[in-house]
């Protein structure tokens, strides 16, 4: 056939099989299939010359593109050649030659180059790679993007140990040679990881003889290559090859690595890429070595501090996020930071945190650059200088981590940069918050006040983007500032701020404007604000022209504000319901002059440091069920728990009705969750509330009550409470996201030590502090009943559950006059007149006796429509379907549907 | 005079045995007049079920607070809460009877008196004092 001929073939043969993007027509299944059926089909119709045509890749103008030339050769027989001509080598080489004339780089994989080798282990093929290795670049590499030096020798370098085998074969490689194609081709060493201690070579499964005595012969080459470099600088000569490395290990490789640096001088007089080249190799410390800690520490002591300085920032760069933890517990006595080795591992895990949210710079989340209380006390035990210095060292190399170790630096009591502060830098406004305060409350309140007042500014300074960072700045700073003044959350900063501030704030303020009056008032449980007519009639809505006056626009601010203020400390106050935290007297009759706080303080009962339960009435005093003052130091708010476990529930519920008092949030009165006997035998489970639930509902009410809910593979429910705790909900079967099923199967309710997705430890349920437990069932008990789906079937069969049912099933059997039925165990068996069955009370599975599988399922869901009528199985779908199955093999000569009797049949052959 | 028939059935989850009884008028009956009695008794019986624990849970409201006892015995069940008074049952008796029938003609579930299977609504029985009556509903079966 001529070859335009062919061409043309081939191009009805691509436009049938192709789509225009050169995918295959339905490739929902295997391509490589698809490709070997269109390789027959092409290899009938047009036999060799077809091959002829892919390798002298001629149908590059064609849609083929995809699949072009060799690549479909090696795809189309499944890596086996087998179909391949024997000139094929020849083939291969032109092709590739003229490739990388045409840069054209897509099918130089690996996977074509080693079986290649390994079903034409010719000399023409070690020539080609020869010659690739020690004579390039002939191609001008740098025209394309898409094929590189670098690119073509990966995947080389992937496959050296074939190479090596081929160079044996011919007896054409020796050190010397090694040495040349290195320096040539440096990723040829990139496949064998240099390990410098180890002698032994570990041989692959699929290894032949020939190929372990390549590996063996690439790893003592590769050692013996080294052993020459370490002796001369790496920046000269050799260098630059060995750096093209990636992959090092060993301990041997590191304590090289840390004497070359200390010849050197300091990591900051060198290039860019040499540092690249440190990083690696001080990143070549495995786990064993780790083991070997007296070794290194006796390493680190020979020395030089600068030399110590210097590798310090890799260290945090290689090891955070695995457990090599134990680096810098040698490192910081040497360089006199032990104090601050306990702050090392938040410093990891936020470092790794924030770099995962992509980078702690201008965030608007803000809670970045926050610490909790425990970790303030835990920098409060620093040494401030030593963490400033310490923080000095990754400033260069590993700016996030100089950032977190900065910002624990501040708590410690490291000066912040004032000029930044007064720049609006906002990692320093989020440090602000921790910067030690000389005048404790006085200078708390100025930072409080500052931080309005720089909000203010910024607003018209900056775009919406950038002002939104800033409030996100300014938050943080106040978290800050909480944990500085040890109030544990930002609410609590503000009650003592306001307070502080005593703006006294009218109960009641009306303004006349025109013919109408603006009304402002806090007297009832809410702030309003509205319009009313001459003579005191409240208005529907406030007229246009009186939201314009300024009365109306400063009272509109305060009302916001207030408004604003009651939903945070009412969040806030149902938080320390939770907590049980207890605020000091003076604190407590501080917040009470705070008009929106007394609000919703004053009607609650508390409990103080003594034990005592009293009621905080209108003057702020506290008095007992009997009407009598009580002195106290410190009170908590009490939970409904606390009154049950003192059998005072009752008293206070009394007391609450007589006085006619109105909480201002559900406390005596608050439903309260105890353990049961179940809870406290599964340990650290409950199963109280397995049940399934309407996805889209469950989502919706979890956001109400501040649960957190990520996708993973599959939902993770999760509550963080006081105290480092946390609660998770856990599914059964779970879509990969809430909603993506219509109900989701409430499986249990845990608590553990952390908020992780995947690594944290189960508490036991004793453990929990009983006010923590109870407000984390009451959120349960609220989704079930809110978006609980009705469902009556057993979630698992207690012995017990299988006692009732087989009784029934017997009762029912006999009644009905059902011949050959038993129950054994946990199955119903069945003698029928074509086989016996037994069928699995639970799951309702059937198998024939004696063991094959017998499929039989409802046809249709049973009728939900409910039918007032005492049923049998006390309307458990289930059961119901037990019913019905045994009803039907114990009759089964009767039995119709083919699908079935063909399956009895089967088994009985 | 009126007959009063307990049927037992046995409660398939973890409560106790449960009976319903059935007032009739005669113990000669029709599968229909059967199954128009039961749904009539069963109904009244939810009813009255429900009037009893509401009638628990109205004192309480009406005391507005819960009493030491209440408190040890909810105690004991995990939850202590002031008690939710439900809605009443609204159910229409005629309407259900129908349905009920209705549902029986449509073999969604099967009537079984003393060992015998009722097939169509006017077969006759003749219910003794300790006769064994089952609702036994029905899944439509197939091959997998």
């Amino acid at each position: 056939m001529a070859s335009e001929a062919i061409l043309q073939k081939l191009s009805e043969l691509v436009t049938e099989h192709f789509t225009e993007d050169g995918k295959f027509i339905s490739p929902q299944y295997d391509e490589t299939e698809k490709l070997v059926k269109f390789h027959k089909v092409a290899l009938k119709e047009l036999g060799d010359q077809y091959l002829k045509v892919l390798i002298e890749g001629k149908l590059t103008e064609q849609s083929f593109y995809k699949y072009k030339n060799l690549h479909v050769i090696f795809q189309i027989n499944g890596g086996n050649y087998d179909h391949m001509p024997e000139n094929y080598p020849s083939l291969f080489i032109e092709l590739v030659q003229n490739n990388l004339k045409r840069n054209n780089s897509s099918h130089y994989s690996r996977d074509v180059y080693r079986p290649l080798i390994k079903k034409f282990p010719t000399e023409e093929v070690l020539n080609f790679f020869d010659d690739l290795i020690l004579n390039s670049p002939p191609y001008d590499f740098d025209s394309n993007e898409s094929l590189t030096k670098d690119f073509l020798f990966k995947q080389i370098g992937e496959i050296a140990v074939e190479i090596i085998s081929l160079y044996s074969k011919f007896n054409r490689l020796d050190f010397d040679y090694f040495q040349k194609m290195i320096a040539n081709c440096p990723h040829f060493l990139s496949s064998s990881r240099v390990d410098l201690n180890e002698t032994q070579v570990y041989r692959h499964k699929e290894d032949t003889d020939e190929i372990y005595e390549a590996r063996k012969t690439l790893q003592s080459y590769t050692n013996k290559l080294y052993r020459v470099w370490e002796k001369e600088d790496f920046s000269e000569k050799l260098g630059p090859a060995f750096k093209k490395i990636e992959t090092y290990w060993g301990f041997e490789i590191f304590k090289n690595a840390c004497n070359l640096l200390e010849r050197k001088g300091r990591i900051e007089e060198l290039e860019k890429d040499e540092v690249e080249f440190f990083e690696n190799m001080l990143k070549s410390l495995d786990k064993p070595d780790c083991d070997r800690i007296d070794e290194l520490q006796k390493f680190f002591k020979t020395l030089k501090r600068e030399t110590i300085e210097d590798i310090t920032p890799f260290f945090g760069k290689a090891f955070y996020g695995s457990d090599y933890l134990d680096i810098h517990k040698l490192i910081y006595p040497i360089l006199g930071f032990e104090d601050c080795e306990k702050i090392y591992p938040n410093v990891i895990n936020y470092t790794k945190k924030w770099e995962d949210w992509g980078g702690i710079a201008n965030s608007t989340d803000p809670s970045v650059m926050t610490l909790t209380q425990e970790e303030f006390n835990l920098a409060k035990e620093c040494n401030p200088d030593h963490l400033s210095k310490m923080a000095k060292l990754y400033e260069k190399l590993n700016p996030s981590m100089h950032d977190v170790i900065d910002l624990f630096a501040v708590a410690a009591g490291a000066p912040i940069n004032e000029k930044k502060l007064k720049s609006a830098n906002q990692h320093t406004v989020r440090k602000f918050g921790l910067a030690k305060l000389e005048n404790g409350m006085d200078e708390a309140l100025e930072r409080y006040l500052w931080l309005d007042e720089f909000l203010k500014i910024r607003k018209g300074k900056s775009g919406n983007e950038r002002y939104g960072n800033e409030k996100a700045a300014a938050q943080a700073c106040k978290i800050n500032l909480a944990m500085n003044l040890g109030l544990g959350s930002t609410t609590r900063l503000e009650w003592n701020m306001e307070a502080r501030l005593g703006h006294s704030i009218p109960k009641e303020e009306i303004i006349e404007s025109g013919n109408y009056e603006i009304v402002f008032t806090t007297k009832g449980p809410e702030t309003e604000l509205y319009a009313a007519n001459n003579k005191g009639k409240r208005l529907k809505s406030v007229p246009a022209a009186l939201k314009k006056t300024d009365d109306f626009k400063r009272l509109k601010a305060l009302a916001d504000k207030l408004r604003d203020q009651e939903r945070r400390f009412k969040i806030s106050i149902e938080e320390m319901l939770m907590s049980g935290e207890y605020l000091n007297k003076e604190e407590l009759e501080n917040i009470l002059n705070l008009e929106s706080a007394a609000k919703l303080l004053i009607g609650l009962v508390l409990q103080t440091d003594s034990g005592q339960f009293g009621l905080l009435n209108q003057d702020k005093s506290l008095s007992d069920d009997k009407d009598q003052n009580i002195d106290y130091k410190a009170a908590k708010i009490a939970h409904s728990v606390d009154l049950i476990d003192t059998n005072s529930l009752t008293t206070w519920q009394r007391k609450i009705i007589e006085k006619e008092i109105v909480q201002p949030l559900k406390q005596v009165f608050r439903e309260a969750y105890v353990l049961t006997a179940a809870e406290i035998e599964s340990k650290d489970k409950s199963y109280r509330f397995s049940r399934k639930v309407k996805g889209s509902v469950f989502g919706g009410l979890l956001k109400t009550r501040n649960w957190n809910v990520k996708s993973s593979d599959g939902p993770i429910i999760t509550k963080q409470l006081p105290g480092n705790l946390w609660a998770r909900i856990e599914l059964s079967n779970p879509g990969h996201y809430l909603g993506e099923n219509d109900s989701e199967e409430i499986n249990h309710i845990l608590f553990c030590d952390s908020g992780d997705d995947w690594s944290y430890k189960n508490i036991p349920l004793e453990e929990i502090p009983p006010c923590i437990f109870s407000e984390i069932m009451r959120d349960c008990d609220l989704f079930v009943s809110v978006a609980g789906v009705s469902d009556e079937d057993w979630v698992d069969y207690s012995k017990e559950a299988f006692l009732r049912v087989s009784e029934l099933v017997m009762c029912i059997s006999n009644a009905a006059g059902l011949e050959g039925v038993s129950v054994d165990g946990r199955y119903v068996k069945i003698k029928g007149k074509l086989a016996e069955y037994r069928i699995h009370m639970a799951s309702t599975s059937i198998h024939v006796e004696p063991g094959s599988y017998l499929c039989i399922v409802p046809a249709k869901a049973i009728d939900s429509d409910k039918i007032y009528l005492p049923f049998a199985d006390q309307n458990n779908s289930k059961v119901a379907e037990l019913i019905s199955k045994t009803f039907l093999l114990a009759n089964d000569e009767q039995i119709k549907d083919k699908n079935i009797l063909s399956q009895i049949n089967g088994a009985d052959q | 005079m009126t007959h009063t028939l307990t049927l037992t059935f046995q409660n398939s989850g973890q409560k106790t045995n449960e009976s319903v009884d059935l007032n009739i008028p005669t113990l000669d009956l029709s599968a229909k007049e059967l199954i128009s009695y039961s749904v009539i008794n069963y109904i009244s019986e939810l009813k009255l079920k429900q009037q009893l624990s509401s009638v628990e849970c109205l004192e309480t409201l009406n005391r507005k607070f819960l009493r030491d006892e209440d408190v040890r015995a909810q105690k004991a069940a995990g939850k202590v809460a002031m008690p939710e008074q439900k809605k009443e049952l609204k159910i229409d008796n005629n309407k259900e009877v129908q349905k009920a029938l209705k549902a029986f003609e449509k073999q969604v579930y099967f009537l079984l008196v003393d060992g015998k299977q009722l097939t169509k609504l006017n077969d006759k029985v003749n219910l003794k004092e300790n006769s064994k009556v089952f609702f036994l509903r029905m899944v439509q079966l197939q091959g997998g």
